[in-house]
């Protein structure tokens, strides 16, 4: 059965529209010069917010993806995750730590056009009642690959108003231009 | 504000049908998302393929799964991507694809998929398609039996 998409686009014109529920906040601009993203002055008028993410770094070395809300870099956060590397399947935690993070989720500069994703959600980011969870799907197929399910928490009741994505390499080490970070926010 | 998460195509199958292709799409977008549902196969049991651009090479994944006995990982280096284990051809999966800057001509395309079966399996994957092309046309296919009809398929632009 072929799918023609632009002969369906044309038959579904004219009807109602819905009102739109999943909004583009921003997309980062990537310098190439900066180990760090940063979303500032969120807006609060959605429930949850998801980041969609393609990640290159331009050294030699595959990294692994950090977020920390409100410039918060104290022992706030904690992760768990469930990684299948091609061999076996293990599950990780962290507790008590300065960031989420997720490892081997962002690529290494070696093979050109090569880049690692994540599809991110931050649920009730707004509330000023709830510590602040985060859960994502990684992938990465560099020299180390994997599929990585991740959960997060930032033990603070605080809206989110600001989100750093960064990483564990050095502060020389930036995501390459080739990268992209786009937050949107999901009405509810 | 306009929707930033578009509905592209919707198609649910009124006979059964080996191969559903989504043909011309649109380049104007960031990210690509398929959802598949009510996904079943007849008459019997068929693994889902999905190609890009017609093209039968470059694909390269790694494999996440959960079968309620064990959870296993698995790397996959071949001409299509797929899945584990057959889509049944009772009960019923669902499958959600994304590709991310799936029109970018400067990077190798990264997909994560996910398909759930409530009777077999839970699988996660990433996959990645050596190939700096845009991505025009999605295959989804079988190699033996047939989409059974009723199953759905949906196709979402997301801008970014």
């Amino acid at each position: 059965m072929l799918i023609p998409l632009g002969i369906l686009a044309v038959a579904g014109a004219g009807g109602a529209a819905a009102t739109p529920a999943y909004d583009l906040i921003a997309t980062a601009t990537v310098s190439g010069s900066s180990k760090n993203i940063d979303f500032t002055s969120i807006p609060q008028d959605y429930k949850h917010l998801q980041i969609r993410f393609v990640a290159k770094v331009t050294t030699t070395t595959q990294r692994n993806i950090q977020f920390q809300f409100n410039g918060i870099t104290t022992t706030s956060y904690a992760a768990h995750r469930l990684i299948g590397n091609g061999t076996t399947v293990t599950s990780t935690a962290s507790t008590t730590i300065d960031n989420i993070e997720v490892p081997n989720t962002i690529a290494r500069s070696t093979t050109a056009g090569l880049v690692g994703a994540g599809i991110v959600d931050i649920l009730d980011y707004a509330s000023t009642s709830k510590n602040t969870t985060l859960r994502g799907l990684f992938g990465l197929h560099d020299s180390t690959n994997q599929v990585t399910l991740a959960s997060g928490l930032f033990n603070n009741t605080a809206a989110i108003s600001s989100i750093r994505i960064t990483h564990n390499g050095g502060t020389t080490d930036y995501f390459d231009t080739i990268s992209r970070f786009s937050l949107y926010g999901i009405k509810g | 504000m306009a929707d930033d998460y578009v509905a592209l195509a919707n198609v649910t199958l009124s006979a059964s049908a080996t191969t559903v292709t989504f043909s011309s799409i649109s380049g104007s977008y960031r990210d690509l998302v398929f959802v598949a549902s009510d996904l079943k196969t007849t008459p019997n049991a068929g693994n889902i393929n999905i190609r890009f651009n017609g093209t039968t090479t470059e694909y390269r994944g790694v494999r996440m799964t959960g079968d309620g006995s064990a959870a296993q990982s698995a790397t996959d280096g071949t001409d299509r991507i797929n899945k584990a284990a057959n889509t049944p051809n009772a009960g019923s999966e669902m499958l959600i694809l994304h590709i991310f800057d799936y029109a970018q001509t400067n990077k190798h395309k990264l997909c994560l998929l996910r398909t759930d079966n409530a009777t077999t399996r839970t699988e996660t994957a990433v996959w990645r398609w050596v190939n700096t092309a845009a991505i025009t046309q999605v295959q989804f296919f079988l190699s033996a039996n047939s989409y059974a009809s009723g199953t759905t398929f949906a196709l979402y632009g997301i801008r970014a």
